[in-house]
């Protein structure tokens, strides 16, 4: 919420406006702890995000606490607000984080941290943990990036590991505590802060960074060690064990303007244990959880009814693997269409179901289709345990371009594991079957035939199969790039893009980086690094710089050797899957072995098994599924 | 006369009257648009939609206004699919519509073949000037200087081409009103052929007074209406 001065001279003054429709606004005197929440990125990312709803909604459920929105300014907006002396605040009052209890902040991709930076800063806080005055807000971390906190621990005071919904109203119980010991902001002693610090680290997944001392390991790499009593060996991710009744937010805040999922979403299932073991979300959301049809429809026409959004978006790792999409969407259609409110299906996999899926949510327009085979050749979608046959895939788009699709996006990832030149050009000779089949289905409309194909760089995150891989050599990857590109070139129903490879490599280090990294994204940040995840305001040399500065080079950093034994600055943060798992799950992709998925196979001892009661909560499979089972 | 080709569904038409004021005057046009539409789902309305892969409330808005431009008399028309009373429409789309774009007047009106719109050839604009950086003894004298000239001829780039256009004969009234604030009040034209932007008579006071532009600190749409 800025003033109107400055909303008269920035561009697009509308997601400064606060405000909004079933934007919650409370009388700051008639609460008690203020909790500022924040993600690190523009209004129009994070509106979108539906994690951050959720919390928005269940903080603001307690009658003893407020919850505001924060995101970080474009930078004509920051320009005058420093001009002007103006701090970064709450949309719903305007008032500054540094007047907040707790500041919570989302971590969702690395390529923010910067961003994290430079909304402490703006917002009157001081950045590093150990710099803050008594009397300044807690500053809490969550989200998945939290998998492996140490490049950040210097800047919070705690992270949630985990699923927040459940644990947010822990912390604020405990905080409310502490608060009737020190009402007096200004009378806090650091004594007093730490006490806090110490209670805090006694709830289940909070993980209190100054609790632990970093020692530097035989690969030099820095191992946080116990260094308080309070400090536990390990952190326990938090997960919702009842998630079919967990809070749902029915009455979402209305943007004033666009953002880039602009309509309603309702959260299905959580969770993916297909195991693909490249993926950091089907770890830290397992095991698969779902809610009943009865809630789903409930809940979108509560949403509907509360928002008036033209669309209403299904939300999961995997939509078509909640065990009764089906009559998920055919009720969504029964209950909404009359309002001429759609049906939205995000992340689909590839088989003939998804397709009818599809065809169901889609029922006129054809926009694009998106599949991710990931590899192009059965052996390296074996590796990593995709679970696709080129079969399904012919099977998928041929039922796509049947059903009157033009224009196919295919997700294809490079750098993984054992792949040879042979598997790069088995991309393309799938790309070439794809199209000429497509130009067989499409028949007189075969000119309209695209094939969107979209080559990224494995990146191999904290407690995947795939944390111990060594990154490629940047030449090699683009060597291969050139090698798809000429294979392609004069063919013009594809079209090649690649993700900025030297982002990648930046979002590389930062995953897996321990402790030290906190100087470097410091660094960065004051060389000017935010809102980095936008390529216009990313600077490679920036890193490079920041590095060189302590005599390291970005590129050797990026490509360090790792082996399976060696000790790992996540080691402490316990997602619930053992190490002993990962590493099977290693093996077993250098050896081109598939895993099952444990919702239809039986129990693969991932290890969660020990966490929770697993099998009391893991969603049924779709019952097509019981007999097909996983390919 | 007002026979209907066979098919042809009736239309029933809503005029809507309303405010855009306060913070709400920063959202832009497509924004308030879809603010309306969200607003007529919520309040449940028999809205008629358009056709097509995207079906949307089929609604008219009159001169959309700017982003930072407030009105105290703004006007919409919904097409309706079966026939409510003006009073029920208004109680629900009130309740609906957010803080700052405030329902003032909703109107059903009997089926006609033109837009109850079309009329409308005149404007009226309340703008506030900064008092600290002009005096009103200047603009007034601006303002007398701009009313005194037969024509006045600027430049005017459309989407095809730069033309040159008299301001001032689609300039109805201009005055420095005598609140405490300074306010410059003015009707303009909104008739094709001598159409007037508020900020080309901006300009030219401006220029009168010897600076590039005039220092405006809020542009308000007073009203459109059938002079």
């Amino acid at each position: 919420m800025l003033p109107e001065t400055v909303l008269a001279e920035v561009q697009g003054p509308a997601r400064y406006l606060g405000g909004e429709y079933n934007a919650v606004v409370k009388d700051p005197a008639q609460v008690r702890i203020h909790f500022a929440l924040c993600y690190p990125d523009v209004y129009e990312i994070g509106m979108s995000h539906l994690g951050s709803q959720i919390l928005y909604h269940v903080i603001n459920s307690r009658p003893e606490a407020v919850c505001e929105r924060v995101f970080y300014p474009q930078a004509d907006a920051v320009e005058l607000m420093r001009q002007g002396g103006l701090k970064l605040g709450g949309l719903e009052t305007g008032r500054p984080l540094v007047d907040f209890d707790v500041v919570g902040i989302t971590l969702q991709y690395e390529l923010t941290y910067t961003t994290v930076l430079a909304m402490l800063e703006l917002g009157g806080v001081s950045i590093r943990s150990d710099q803050r005055e008594p009397g300044e807000p807690l500053v809490l971390g969550g989200g998945t990036c939290t998998g492996n906190p140490e490049p950040l621990a210097g800047f919070f005071d705690a992270f949630l590991i985990g699923e927040g919904e459940e644990a947010v109203g822990e912390i604020l119980d405990t905080y409310g505590r502490w608060q009737h010991g020190h009402p007096n902001r200004d009378t806090r002693s650091p004594s007093d802060r730490e006490e806090l610090l110490r209670q805090l680290a006694a709830i289940p997944g909070l993980y209190v960074p100054s609790l632990y001392e970093p020692e530097e390991s035989d690969e030099g790499l820095l191992i946080p060690r116990l260094a308080a009593p309070e400090a536990r060996p390990t952190v326990k991710r938090r997960i919702v064990e009842d998630f079919a009744h967990a809070a749902i937010p029915k009455a979402p805040v209305v943007p004033w303007t666009e953002i880039v999922h602009d309509r309603g979403q309702i959260e299905i299932a959580r969770g993916c244990t297909r195991g693909c073991r490249f993926c950091q979300a089907g770890i830290f959301y397992r095991p698969t959880r779902e809610r009943s049809v009865e809630t789903i429809r409930d809940a979108a026409t509560q949403i509907i009814a509360n928002t008036g959004f033209d669309e209403i978006s299904l939300a999961a790792l995997n939509c078509p693997d909640h065990s009764r999409i089906s009559e998920i969407i055919d009720g969504l259609h029964e209950d909404l269409s009359g309002q001429r409110v759609s049906v939205g299906l995000p992340s689909l996999r590839i088989d003939n179901f998804s397709i009818e899926l599809a065809q169901k949510v889609q029922r006129v327009r054809k926009t694009g289709l998106t599949l991710a085979p990931e590899a192009g050749s059965q052996r390296l979608r074996d590796v990593i345990n995709k679970g696709v046959t080129d079969q399904d895939l012919f099977d998928a788009t041929a039922a796509a371009f049947v059903a009157g699709w033009e224009t196919i996006k295919l997700y294809f990832m490079i750098g993984l594991p054992t792949e040879t030149d042979q598997d790069i050009l088995a991309i393309a000779d799938l790309l070439e079957q794809l199209a000429q089949m497509g130009r067989a289905k499409l028949g007189r409309r075969r000119r309209h035939l695209r094939i969107n194909v979209s080559l990224a760089t494995l990146i191999p995150k904290p407690h995947t199969p795939f944390q111990w891989l060594q990154v490629s050599d940047p030449a090699e990857l683009s060597r291969k790039q050139d090698l798809l590109r000429q294979r392609l070139n004069k063919q013009k129903e594809f079209k090649l893009s690649y993700p900025n490879s030297q982002l990648t490599l930046v979002e590389s280090l930062l995953s897996r980086g321990d402790r030290s990294l906190g100087p470097i994204i410091e660094h960065v940040y004051a060389e000017g690094g935010v809102l980095e995840a936008w390529h216009e305001n990313f600077s490679y040399a920036r890193w490079e710089q920041a590095l060189a500065a302590v005599d390291k080079d970005l590129a050797t950093e990026v490509q360090r050797q790792w082996n399976l034994n060696q000790q790992l600055p996540w080691d402490h943060i316990d997602l619930g899957v053992s190490r002993e798992f990962l590493q099977r799950e290693y093996a077993r992709a250098q050896q081109g072995l598939t895993t099952p998925d444990c919702r239809v196979a039986s129990c693969q001892n991932c290890g969660l098994g020990e966490m929770l009661p697993c099998q009391e909560i893991i969603a049924p499979p779709r019952r097509e599924e019981c007999t097909v089972g996983h390919k | 006369m007002n026979s209907l080709n066979p098919g042809e569904t009736q239309r029933i038409y809503v005029r809507i009257e309303y405010e855009k004021v306060g913070r709400l005057r920063f959202l832009g046009h497509l924004d308030v648009a879809t603010a309306f539409d969200r607003a007529i789902r919520r309040a449940e309305l028999p809205v008629a939609y358009s056709k097509g892969f995207h079906p949307r409330a089929k609604l008219t808005f009159v001169r959309p206004l700017p982003v930072g431009v407030g009105g105290l008399h703004e006007l919409c028309g919904i097409d309706l699919e079966e026939h409510i009373d003006s009073a029920a429409v208004g109680k629900r789309l009130h309740k609906q519509l957010p803080r700052g774009l405030n329902l003032l007047s909703a109107q059903v009106l009997p089926r006609q073949k033109r837009s109850p719109f079309a009329d409308l050839n005149q404007v009226d604009y309340a703008i506030d000037i900064d008092p600290d950086k002009v005096g009103a003894s200047e603009l007034a004298k601006a303002v007398r200087e701009f009313l005194e000239r037969d024509g006045i001829n600027i430049r005017r780039e459309t989407k095809r081409r730069l033309c040159t256009v008299d301001i001032r004969r689609g300039t109805h009234k201009l005055a420095v009103a005598s609140s405490q604030e300074l306010q410059l009040q003015m009707s303009l034209s909104l008739a094709q052929d001598d159409l007037v932007k508020p900020a080309e008579v901006l300009q030219v006071l401006g220029r009168l007074i010897g600076r590039a532009s005039l220092p405006v600190k809020l542009i308000t749409r007073v009203k459109l209406y059938v002079a």
